[in-house]
């Protein structure tokens, strides 16, 4: 029976339309050579005669191989690019600023993936090129297609004719996709795209509009397609725009050690967010109760900064060992804290009076004397040590910004002074100082994250107003206020900022963004201690802005912090992931294609092709078929030989009797069950024999 | 192969062709689809207009063939016993004595089929299901040849009472015959100028020898390649987008014994896929029920089973 499907003869693309798809997939790629052998290997195929004849099933097989290649390629390049922590980034509790590059990290990822996603199918489509299949039913593509067509198949009624695809199409279009996937272009890639899909639709285009109209559509399309380009590449400068000004505003800024600005001044509901992002372990007692992150000693427009900007490397005693912060001193209290870092790096929470941080192989720790430490190229997820007691604490001595006024205003200043006046601080021994200003702050001040409009204030000075109308407000006046009071009374002060440790979950200690916290480290009795004048009501008010959903994102962060934890003390997973997914992956691979079948056409002894499977299939009327197809046209499958050849009405020199006869002896040949007498058959042969030759 | 009964099988066709082409002009295709479903022991629902001949050619077959021929116009107050048969008290004996309905011949022609309740309509089931009657308990075999022509009019609705599914499914096929060529129409006038043909026809066969063309018919060949072909394309009305109701298997043994007689008609002794191609209308569109949309959306019965002739790939 001839295999020549009718549609197949119309379904082949231009002639070096995939090629230059491909080319220009290669030019933007910046894979050109590959395309060009590419291309070659394809284009090859038309001017060899040799072709392999693989079935149906061979294509399947191949297809999960390709398959199995594409998940392969895919897992690569996601354990490669650090695809979990991206995706880690933006589905965890971290920073707006991490999930912004995690997505960034995936989006990039995605974008090679398309760019190879020539390379993974190339080795089907190259198989198919050598081959003498045309088009191939969708089931080839799809495992539940080819279930459906199993099913119908068992069915006592089953008539499956799926629909068909040339693989060729699907390639280019792949091609043309992946060429596309480049973030920049050249200025001629758009015409570019636009005259290879053109060529490569050319032969589709409906007939009933001549070439000029097609042509000045195209010219149109391109036109549209310049402007479009050139709106999406403002499109995308205000989404970069917008997204900078995202990470501006995200809920955990970059924390800065060496300037801080408050809130304070600001009006209206201080929020802070209730993601977790400390957990703290303490064996044996109670952690302490403050951590520090950072402590300042100038005030300037409600902005805390200190001189020491510098930040010199640790250094521990010995290898390997911890670092000192107290020497010859030790603990008496122990305990471990966790925080994710962002890009290898963030501020270290330590207890006032620190005296070693535990070891940390391979990280940079550094400090700039002002009780602020911080970490460089640390893991995702850090845990340090900390050992604390009596002495500890970084040791640089008060200087003269500690007992500085110069930044204040005129407002400030004059609402401090008459304070400190009023409470008698002059002349006061520090810690009778300290007593005075926390029972002032105690007794005649309240908590609040609430701070009313200006409307009806004489002062325009937020610490003047704290100090002498409100009365009311969150740690950072509280803090500012102290520090600036002691100052007068001559006690030298800083202001240090860090979280609370005040919310016990199991056996760990967990710290939230709204646990921020800011108070006053005075100097007493030769060493820097922590005053906190917040009325301790601060605790229970930052607790009530617990939202409903804060369990859920809690169960999330326990889940991410666990895996993280997990990962990081698996050493290389990726690479025993990877090593384990290929090894998997190639046996299955390995199983597709064993029991392929290619063999090359038309070289095959007659003896070894399959008999028939139905009666009359090797007829020699099909060679007169073929022969008629070739000068009318394909027959359509649904056409029975005898109407076609009456509904061709064949013309005299082509022997219409002749083929009547043969077809008579053909169709009893196929459809009696009883066959053809062999002499009927040799008259068969003979008559189609002589009408070939007659009609070649 | 019995050869010779096949000669006489097909003598029997040219002869029945011949009578009955005279009565009926430019029906050459009706009368042999008509003849296949007779040959192959199907029974035939005629449907088309009023005055198209119908009836005519359901006589000039009757009249065509010496056997018991009986007539019943449907109507509405026709009960089935009217059909069937009724059991009569016979007063002198004092045994119940049946008398047999119209059913119990030979032809069968039931004039307006439509117009009769579902429930007369449906005592003709078993008949045409199984050539027999059940009757107050008792089973009655009809006939050896027993072949019914039922009409029907299309346009008409007031007063009539579609056949159920079942029923439809009993008829082999449902054939029309549609208006003719006004040159063809001229030619009806002009031989009834003189009188009807039907009054001229006269039986140019037996019962005899219909039994042995059915025979004949049944003997001969059908490929396993084209028995598949027949399932494919019946199978194919359960799973078209539209049909509420596809056609069953009794439309795939339908197709097989017409296809046979029509081989049979052609002097072969084997069906080609030209035969069943030829049949699938006939015998494959009137079983199917359409979706309420699939009928506003204008397709037709016809229309699906001529589209599922396209999509199903014809032996070669």
């Amino acid at each position: 029976m001839t295999p020549v499907n009718p549609v197949d003869r119309h379904a082949t693309s231009p002639p070096l339309a995939l090629s230059a798809a491909l080319l220009l997939w290669g030019w933007q790629a910046g894979m050109l050579p590959w395309a060009a052998a590419m291309a070659g290997l394809i284009e090859l195929a038309r001017w060899l005669p040799l072709r392999f004849e693989p079935g149906q099933e061979d294509f399947n097989r191949l297809w999960n191989f390709t398959t199995l290649l594409f998940l392969g390629v895919g897992l690569y390049l996601f354990l490669a690019r650090e695809g979990p922590g991206s995706v880690g980034a933006v589905v965890g509790t971290g920073p707006p600023g991490d999930r912004l590059q995690g997505m960034r990290e995936i989006s990039q990822t995605a974008v090679v993936f398309l760019r190879w996603l020539p390379f993974v199918l190339f080795p089907f489509v190259l198989a198919h090129a050598w081959s003498r299949q045309g088009m191939l039913p969708w089931s080839t593509f799809s495992l539940y297609l080819r279930q459906q067509e199993a099913q119908v198949a068992v069915s006592p009624a089953g008539v499956w004719r799926p629909a068909r695809v040339h693989p060729r199409h699907l390639y280019l279009a792949v091609a043309l996709f992946s060429a596309s996937a480049a973030m920049e272009h050249a200025a001629f890639f758009l015409p570019a795209f636009v005259a290879v899909t053109a060529w490569a639709l050319w032969p589709w285009r409906n007939r009933r509009f001549g070439a000029p109209v097609w042509v000045g559509l195209l010219v149109s399309l391109l036109v549209v397609s310049g402007a479009a380009r050139i709106g999406m590449t403002a499109l995308r400068e205000v989404w970069q725009q917008w997204e900078n000004r995202l990470l501006q505003q995200s809920g955990e800024r970059e924390f800065d050690q060496v300037r801080s600005s408050t809130a304070m001044g600001a009006v209206g509901r201080l929020k802070l967010s209730g993601q977790i992002l400390m957990r703290v372990r303490s064996k044996r007692e109670r952690p302490p109760a403050r951590l520090r992150e950072a402590a300042f000693n100038r005030f300037q427009a409600n902005t805390w900064a200190t001189a020491h900007r510098e930040f010199q490397a640790m250094l521990p005693a010995i290898e390997s060992g911890p670092f000192r912060v107290a020497a010859d001193l030790r603990g008496v209290g122990f305990t471990e804290i966790s925080r994710y870092t962002t890009q290898g790096e963030a501020p270290l929470a330590l207890p006032g009076n620190v005296v070693s941080i535990g070891p940390l192989p391979g990280v940079l720790v550094e400090t700039n004397g002002m009780a602020a430490a911080r970490v460089r190229s640390a893991p995702r997820l850090l845990t340090w040590s900390v050992d604390y007691g009596p002495g500890g604490g970084f040791g640089l001595p008060p200087e003269p910004d500690d007992l500085s006024l110069d930044g204040l205003t005129d407002t400030d200043r004059a609402a401090i002074e008459n304070l400190a006046v009023e409470l008698k601080l002059a002349g006061e021994s520090p810690e009778r100082a300290v007593e005075t200003v926390s029972r002032h702050f105690m007794l005649h001040f309240d908590y609040a994250l609430w701070q009313p409009p200006r409307r009806g204030s004489t002062t325009p000075s937020a610490l003047a107003r704290f100090l002498q109308e409100t009365r009311a407000g969150h740690c950072e006046y509280f803090a500012t206020a102290t520090v600036l009071l002691l100052r007068v009374a001559g006690i030298p002060t800083r202001y240090a900022v860090g979280y609370g440790v005040q919310e016990q979950r199991g056996d760990e200690w967990v710290v939230r963004g709204r646990h921020a916290h800011a108070w006053c480290l005075a100097f007493m009795r030769g060493q820097w201690e922590d005053v906190d004048t917040t009325p301790a009501s601060w605790n229970e008010v930052e607790e009530e802005q617990a939202g409903f959903t804060e369990g859920l994102r809690d169960w999330f962060s326990e889940v991410w912090y666990r895996f993280t934890q997990w990962r990081q003390e698996g050493g290389t997973w990726q690479l025993y992931a990877f090593c384990v997914s290929m090894v998997v992956l190639s046996w299955l691979g390995w199983r597709q294609l064993r029991g392929s079948r290619w063999r090359r056409a038309g070289h095959q002894p007659l003896a070894a092709s399959p008999p028939p499977l139905q009666p009359g299939a090797d007829s020699e009327f099909y060679a007169v078929v073929a022969g008629l197809e070739v000068r009318f046209g394909p027959r359509p499958t649904h056409e029975t030989l005898d109407a076609w050849v009456t509904r061709l009405g064949v013309a005299p020199e082509l022997r219409p009797e002749k083929l009547r006869e043969m077809l008579r002896l053909h169709y009893r040949l196929r459809f009696n069950p009883a066959g053809l007498p062999p002499s009927e058959r040799e008259r068969l042969r003979m008559l189609a024999a002589n009408w070939t030759a007659a009609n070649p | 192969m019995n050869t010779e009964a096949n000669e006489a099988a097909r003598e029997v066709y040219g002869r029945l062709r011949a009578t009955i082409g005279g009565v009926i002009r430019g029906q050459d295709g009706t009368v042999r689809h008509l003849l296949a479903a007779l040959a192959a022991g199907g029974h035939v629902l005629l449907e088309d207009f009023p005055g198209t001949g119908k009836t005519t050619l359901a006589k000039a077959l009757a009249r065509s063939v010496d056997a018991q021929f009986t007539r019943v116009q449907f109507t509405p107050d026709l009960l089935p016993s009217d059909i069937l048969g009724v059991a009569v008290f016979n007063q002198k004996d004092s045994v119940f004595e049946f008398h047999e309905g119209p059913v119990f011949t030979n032809i069968l022609l039931a004039d307006e089929v439509n117009r009769a309740s579902p429930r007369t309509q449906s005592a003709l089931l078993e008949a045409m299901a199984e050539g027999q009657v059940s009757v107050e308990g008792s089973r009655r075999p009809l006939a050896e040849l027993f072949f019914v022509i039922a009409t029907q009019n299309p346009v008409e609705f007031r007063g009539t009472y579609p056949l159920p599914e079942a029923q439809m499914d009993r008829f082999a096929m449902q054939l029309t015959l549609g208006y003719l060529e006004a040159e063809e129409e001229a030619g009806i006038l002009e031989a009834q100028v003189a009188g009807h043909p039907l009054d001229r026809v006269t039986a140019c066969t037996g019962v005899a020898e219909m039994v042995g063309l059915r025979r004949a018919a049944a003997g001969v060949a059908v490929s396993a390649e084209l028995r598949r072909y027949m399932v494919d394309l019946v199978g194919a009305t359960r799973r078209t987008v539209g049909v509420r109701l596809g056609a069953s298997p009794r439309a795939s043994l339908a197709l097989m014994k017409a296809s046979q007689a029509l081989a049979l008609f052609d002097g072969l002794d084997w069906v080609t896929p030209d035969h069943v191609k030829e049949l699938a209308i006939s015998v494959i569109a009137h079983r199917l029920v359409l979706d309420p949309q699939a009928e506003y959306a204008g397709r037709s019965n016809r229309a699906i089973v001529e589209e599922i002739l396209r999509e199903v790939p014809a032996p070669a």
